[in-house]
């Protein structure tokens, strides 16, 4: 684990103020990126004050992201350090599903409501950020560190 | 970062403005894609912010002409250097109904309750409207306004990794990016104040150096 700065609201009433989030190890197909920018979305403000009914808190917002890459995993072929690279709405999706083959990720199978969850986020400085989760490899819908 | 999930940022691609595009960006390229937006369609995109920007830049890049509609006047003259051919202040009825049944594709990106059925009689024949903002309560349809023409109203949201890198791309190569206004990260909670009342041209990035300070 490493630590990141980042701002967080902590309630649904709260600004956003600094905060240290956790971050897991870095496996062999990941990138280490350090954050440069960060856009401000209004799912930002939404999803910070709980107006979508799905917060958990503490919550890092943020999913326009522009970093450079920093390290990069034993098993990594598009990326290499130095390179600029940028992260979106979705960090992971199950793979496997008609879907995601077809290049939908964002489109979740069969589930009835929230089929697009925005989720506690990032705005860390450094890499590895908790974004929101989509339909995460086997396991459903939640936020996850990735 | 799984690398799978991660985009590469062109050459050419300022890193800053390059920022929203992962969700702003995505947002209205992945519908005007669909929809096959090009040369020789008429394509309305409603509402000027984050989302309605790059609406209007998008259609204009990829060929269509492009007619953005605002409520607020002081929009016209940045919605025409954004890219769009024309702009149409939609509490001008006349001006409204001089658009009746014309429209190949019209892109909402208006968050706030809005009267829909005012655009859906702007399209032709097979015409759609794709809704990519996202209004509190719902919306009232009326059903003729659908049948007759054979209209469809549709909705759409960001897109797939590929098509994100793509879109990347394409913004490199058309050279396009989002208006941005950059901002420290302490002044975040200020932003979202402005954000809320419209006053930001068109996105607030916040330079992540500023988290060291």
């Amino acid at each position: 684990m490493s630590s990141s700065k980042s701002y967080a609201a902590q309630s649904a009433t709260a600004a956003l103020a600094p905060f240290s989030i956790e971050r897991r190890e870095a496996g062999p197909r990941d990138v280490h990126i350090e954050i440069l920018y960060c856009g401000v979305c209004h799912s930002d403000l939404h999803q910070v004050r709980n107006e979508w009914h799905n917060t958990t808190y503490p919550c890092v917002p943020g999913h326009e992201i522009v970093g450079r890459v920093t390290k990069t995993g034993a098993e990594v072929t598009k990326f290499k350090t130095g390179d600029l690279a940028a992260v979106g709405c979705m960090v992971d999706s199950c793979r496997e599903c008609e879907n995601c083959k077809a290049g939908l990720e964002q489109v979740l199978p069969a589930i009835p409501d929230l089929h697009l969850q925005w989720p506690g986020q990032a705005l860390g400085r450094h890499h590895l950020r908790r974004l929101l989760g989509f339909h995460r490899r086997g396991r459903g819908l939640h936020a996850e560190d990735s | 970062m799984d690398e799978a999930f991660t985009l590469r940022i062109p050459d050419g691609l300022d890193p800053a403005a390059a920022a929203p595009l992962l969700c702003a960006g995505i947002t209205t390229y992945s519908p005007l894609h669909h929809w096959k937006v090009g040369p020789g369609k008429k394509v309305g995109i409603v509402g000027l912010g984050g989302l309605g920007h790059m609406g209007v830049k998008f259609a204009h890049a990829m060929g269509a002409r492009t007619v953005l509609f605002t409520t607020s006047p002081s929009k016209v003259e940045d919605g025409l250097k954004l890219g769009a051919d024309e702009v149409v202040v939609s509490t001008d009825a006349g001006a409204m109904q001089k658009h009746a049944s014309s429209f190949d594709f019209i892109l909402d990106a208006v968050s706030a309750d809005h009267d829909i059925n005012a655009y859906l009689t702007l399209l032709k024949l097979d015409g759609n409207l794709t809704l990519v903002g996202a209004p509190e309560n719902p919306l009232p349809v009326a059903a003729f306004n659908l049948l007759l023409p054979r209209r469809s109203f549709s909705g759409s949201a960001i897109g797939g990794i590929a098509e994100t890198q793509e879109m990347l791309d394409f913004c490199a190569a058309k050279g396009i990016a989002s208006e941005i206004e950059m901002i420290d990260i302490q002044q975040v909670n200020e932003a979202y104040d402005r954000l809320l009342k419209g006053d930001v041209k068109y996105r607030f990035v916040i330079d992540m150096a500023s988290l060291k300070n």
